[in-house]
């Protein structure tokens, strides 16, 4: 019996769970009272599976952990345990053993508490009852203080949730669409909000600090003509629309582009104060794309933060595969006839997908080598075909920009001089002309290329995933890999080509490629539609994405020299909710995949993290190396931007100056850069350690799994045999007493 | 309180007991009253505990509509289990659904709802049960066949017990949940 002791002694530490400390220092004691006399009853039943029904684990038995927060030295704790019977729900409530009486602060805590128990509403109120009424201990002093306050903060958090859900945009189409697609779909118009508010944030500090100043201060030195050392203005097509969506005339005067920005210090006159003040135009025009940048930084990691945190989480494997399907497969917020037929439907495709990729396995081994061979070989071409495809787009591009450029300008291969248009500059006919339609589409030839060239290329590769033979979620992945690597390229192609130009020029450009994208976007969903004329589409989430990634990055790139252009986003991203919903709710059918919308988030923030990157940089390097140009502008007569951010610095103060230069020196840098290394390789170490702590448990919890199986199976044969016990012995007696009795 | 209307029954205290026991806040339980109130305002004025049928709510509440598990939903949720829900049993099933709920709370509501027989496990049976509700079966016949179905109750259960005969409890359950990302996004709607 030494291994039976063993392992008692084993499950008796088990049960105490002592050295299973988690990090955060919170360990619980599990409390079984009552029951006993069930128990015994039960014990008669000697069967190893009718024992195992009486375990603890196996009891509908709440147990609640409350754990003190209150200071880092004192850590009490007091666990509830509610017995529930079958059928009948009654509570037993035990408090800390090591007090009697509770005070205040923990029975407002219990209070807290008692909304995650599982019973109905009217038990709950006794109980809140209950213990509001018990006699407690008041707090004295500091105590009181510190619980006052967390009662303060605690209800002035509760409020901000509550005036933050009024506040809640677009509360009711979300509830609308939930209904039909089920939250995988949503997701996606949660991140278009969300986007919608970053937009709303940035246009807010370019409002504050850029538009309003330069147009309500005026400039000291009394130079109106601001805008005479600009090149391009004058280049009026004549026509007020023309004019808007090119950006030329009228348009460039306003403060719309980055011409328009004063280079002086901007003067105000507050009635209360003596003299006037300064406001540094141009140190705010640095400032501000520096702070938007930041915060667009902040936001886009810490909303993705939870879920990277998640994948790290190892969650893969047949069992959390299946109980994601059976468990979590359906959205209780679906409650659409047609979508929940659609969603039954999904659900039966998935998990007999499921079953199959465990012969998809078994497949895959028993592959013969010439199969194998001729599958990568067809990979390997199809993937060189798409590299072709990539290429032949850029080539295009090129073309048709180099096109644009020497039909409009044939006189000088520079925007800054007008060609054909000069003559024109005086018909001031209220209907556009002919030609200057014309030069309007050549104007927008490349953008217009690269918009049908993302149309249509995408099918191309979903056609071809087709030959490849991966499993379907890789195919997804894949295409969208080769999609976004084609919108890369087209949009490197056209950076390349507007690289030369002058910095007045720019802003226009980006209004440009925004402004065809709008009816695109528009149009590419019913262009589909119409190709399909019987029957519906469904709503191909990934492409939704990075339509809308592609849109913010353009924005982020665009907005340091058109500083409208977050403003012009968030009316953008507004009209566009209501075209998405539009098309998703009445073009739509719910898809046949099931859309998983936990991951949705994390990834959708990765791809937007990409795409700040990727805008970031070539602003960055303009800034840094590019001339700015020399007659308008806040940074006119520098040799670049940020010649003027070195100069300002000059001004400061030596003390700061001082400062700043240490922490370029290599004593700071290096020990810093070593520290950072050092934090990181700890992180990592932990990370590991906590990987092969999940493996060693999981081993542990196998072999505890193994001992009470065995404890069981001794348990209910010790009882069968007293029972046999019991009954010869009973038995014996009956036949003395019989054979006393008839003596 | 600049509510506009004032039901009867639902006092200021009431009010701020439930938002202090439920996951709702107060614009929430306001709007739920409101709705529920419209069912029928003269039963409502006269008992503020009474209960409507299911076929009321349902026409009232349409995010209940079509859901394979809502047989279980108004058995568990009903404080009386007569498949009628007074408001207050509304009020725990909008909490449980909510998004502010925290995963243990759901997986110890979604426990009861997805234990099919009531004994207080999920054993495979349910899960065999659930699948079919799932993939429609009531409708369409057995689109899966037992063994398929018997293959994920057992890939399922082996990993938690080793015993099959037997089934999940409700802590092995709230703990499957928090390693299911799924599930506090798929058992939750929105009012």
């Amino acid at each position: 019996m030494s291994g039976g002791n063993a392992s008692k002694s084993k499950v008796r530490s088990s049960k105490r769970q002592e050295g299973w400390e988690e990090a955060g220092g919170e360990f619980y004691q599990e409390l079984y009272p009552g029951g006993e006399q069930e128990l015994f009853e039960n014990l008669q039943r000697a069967d190893a599976t009718k024992l195992a029904t009486l375990l603890p684990s196996k009891q509908a038995r709440n147990t609640t952990t409350v754990k003190r927060g209150r200071s880092q030295n004192e850590r009490r704790q007091s666990t509830f345990a509610r017995t529930t019977q079958s059928r009948d729900i009654h509570l037993s409530m035990l408090p800390d053993l090591s007090e009697n009486l509770s005070n205040e602060e923990r029975s407002w805590e219990e209070i807290m508490q008692i909304k995650a128990m599982p019973v109905p509403m009217s038990q709950k109120r006794e109980l809140k009852a209950r213990l509001q009424n018990a006699t407690k201990l008041r707090l004295q002093g500091l105590e009181q203080l510190q619980w006052r306050q967390r009662k303060v903060w605690h209800r002035f958090r509760s409020r901000l949730g509550e005036v933050l859900a009024k506040l809640g945009l677009w509360h009711g189409s979300m509830r609308v669409i939930e209904g039909k697609f089920g939250t995988g779909v949503v997701s996606y118009f949660l991140f278009l909000r969300w986007l919608l508010f970053l937009n709303v944030a940035m246009s807010a500090l370019t409002l504050c600090f850029l538009i309003a100043p330069n147009s309500l201060l005026y400039e000291c030195f009394g130079n109106h003509n601001a805008t005479a050392g600009c090149p391009d203005l004058g280049n009026s097509s004549g026509n007020v629309v023309l004019d808007f969506i090119q950006g030329t005339g009228w348009m460039e005067g306003s403060v719309l582009f980055y011409g328009m920005y004063s280079d002086q210090v901007l003067v105000y006159e507050l009635p209360n104060f003596l003299g006037t003040m300064g406001y540094n135009m141009p140190l705010a025009y640095i400032l501000v794309p520096i702070t938007w940048a930041l915060l667009s930084l902040v936001a886009v990691v810490t909303a993705g933060a939870k879920g990277f945190k998640e994948r790290l989480v190892e969650s893969e494997g047949q069992f959390y595969l299946y109980c994601n399907l059976v468990f979590g497969g359906w959205d209780f917020c679906v409650h659409n006839a047609k979508s929940a037929k659609i969603k039954h439907v999904a659900l039966f495709n998935e998990i007999k997908g499921c079953l199959q990729e465990e012969l998809y396995k078994e497949e895959k081994q028993s592959r013969t080598r010439e199969g194998t061979l001729l599958l990568h070989l067809r990979r390997v071409l199809i993937n060189a075909f798409v590299l072709l495809i990539l290429v032949v787009s850029g080539v295009i591009i090129y073309l048709a920009f180099s096109f644009s450029t020497s039909s409009l300008y044939p006189f000088t291969g520079d925007l800054t001089t007008a060609g054909p248009n000069e003559t024109y500059a005086e018909d001031l006919a209220s209907a556009p002309s002919r030609s200057q339609i014309r030069n309007t589409l050549l104007g927008f030839l490349p953008y217009i290329c690269i918009v049908v060239l993302n149309l249509f290329v995408p099918e191309v590769f979903g056609y071809l995933i087709g030959y490849e033979g991966y499993r379907p979620r890789h195919e997804i992945l894949i295409t969208l890999l080769r999609t976004v690597l084609l919108r890369l390229a087209s949009f490197a192609v056209l950076l390349s080509q507007v690289y030369m130009q002058v910095r007045g020029v720019l802003g226009p450009e980006f209004l440009m490629t925004f402004l065809v994208n709008f009816p695109r976007s528009f149009l590419g969903r019913h262009s589909n539609g119409c190709l399909k004329i019987i029957g519906t589409q469904g709503f191909y989430l990934p492409k939704h994405v990075l339509d809308i990634v592609y849109i913010q990055t353009i924005i982020w790139m665009g907005a340091f020299f058109c500083p409208f252009l977050p403003i012009i986003g968030v009316v953008f991203y507004f009209l566009l909710f209501y075209m998405k919903k539009f098309n998703c709710l009445v073009n739509c059918t719910p898809s046949p995949v099931v859309y998983r919308a936990s991951k949705s988030k994390s990834l959708f923030m990765s791809v937007l993290l990409v795409g700040f990157v990727i805008s970031v940089a070539p602003v960055a390097y303009s800034v840094a190396e590019m001339p700015p140009s020399a007659g308008c502008g806040p940074f006119r007569g520098y040799a670049a931007v940020w010649q003027f951010a070195v100069a300002t610095f000059e001004g400061l103060p030596p003390l700061v100056r001082e400062l700043v230069f240490l922490l370029g020196t290599a004593t700071f840098a290096v020990p810093a850069f070593a520290i950072c290394l050092l934090l990181l390789y700890y992180y990592w170490a932990v990370a590991t350690a906590n990987r092969h702590m999940v493996a060693v448990l999981r081993s542990q919890l196998v072999l505890e799994g193994h001992d009470k199986q065995f404890l069981l199976n001794r348990l209910s044969a010790f009882i069968r045999q007293h029972q046999k016990r019991c009954e010869r012995r009973n038995r014996a007696g009956d036949d003395d007493s019989i054979r006393q009795g008839s003596k | 309180m600049g509510v506009g209307q004032s039901y009867p029954g639902l006092t200021e205290d009431v009010l701020e007991d439930y938002t202090t026991l439920t996951y709702l806040n107060k614009g929430e339980i306001l709007y739920l009253m409101k709705k529920f109130y419209s069912i029928d305002p003269v039963r409502m004025d006269a008992d503020y505990h009474h209960r409507f049928e299911k076929n009321l709510i349902l026409k009232k509440f349409d995010v209940l509509q079509n859901n394979p598990f809502q047989d279980r939903l108004f058995r568990v949720f009903s404080s009386k289990e007569d498949d009628c829900f007074s408001f207050e049993d509304l009020l725990d099933l909008c909490s449980a659904m909510s998004s502010e709920c925290p995963i243990e709370v759901k997986a110890a509501w979604a426990f009861r709802v997805f234990d099919l027989d009531e004994d207080n496990q999920i054993s495979s049976r349910d899960i065999s049960e659930i699948v079919d509700r799932l993939t429609g079966a009531a409708r369409r016949g057995h689109l899966l066949d037992d063994d398929s179905k018997n293959k994920i109750a057992n890939v399922i259960l082996e990993e938690i017990n080793l015993v099959s005969s037997g089934g999940i409890g409700l802590n092995e359950f709230k703990i499957i949940m928090t390693r299911i990302p799924e599930f506090h996004s798929s058992f939750y709607f929105r009012l």
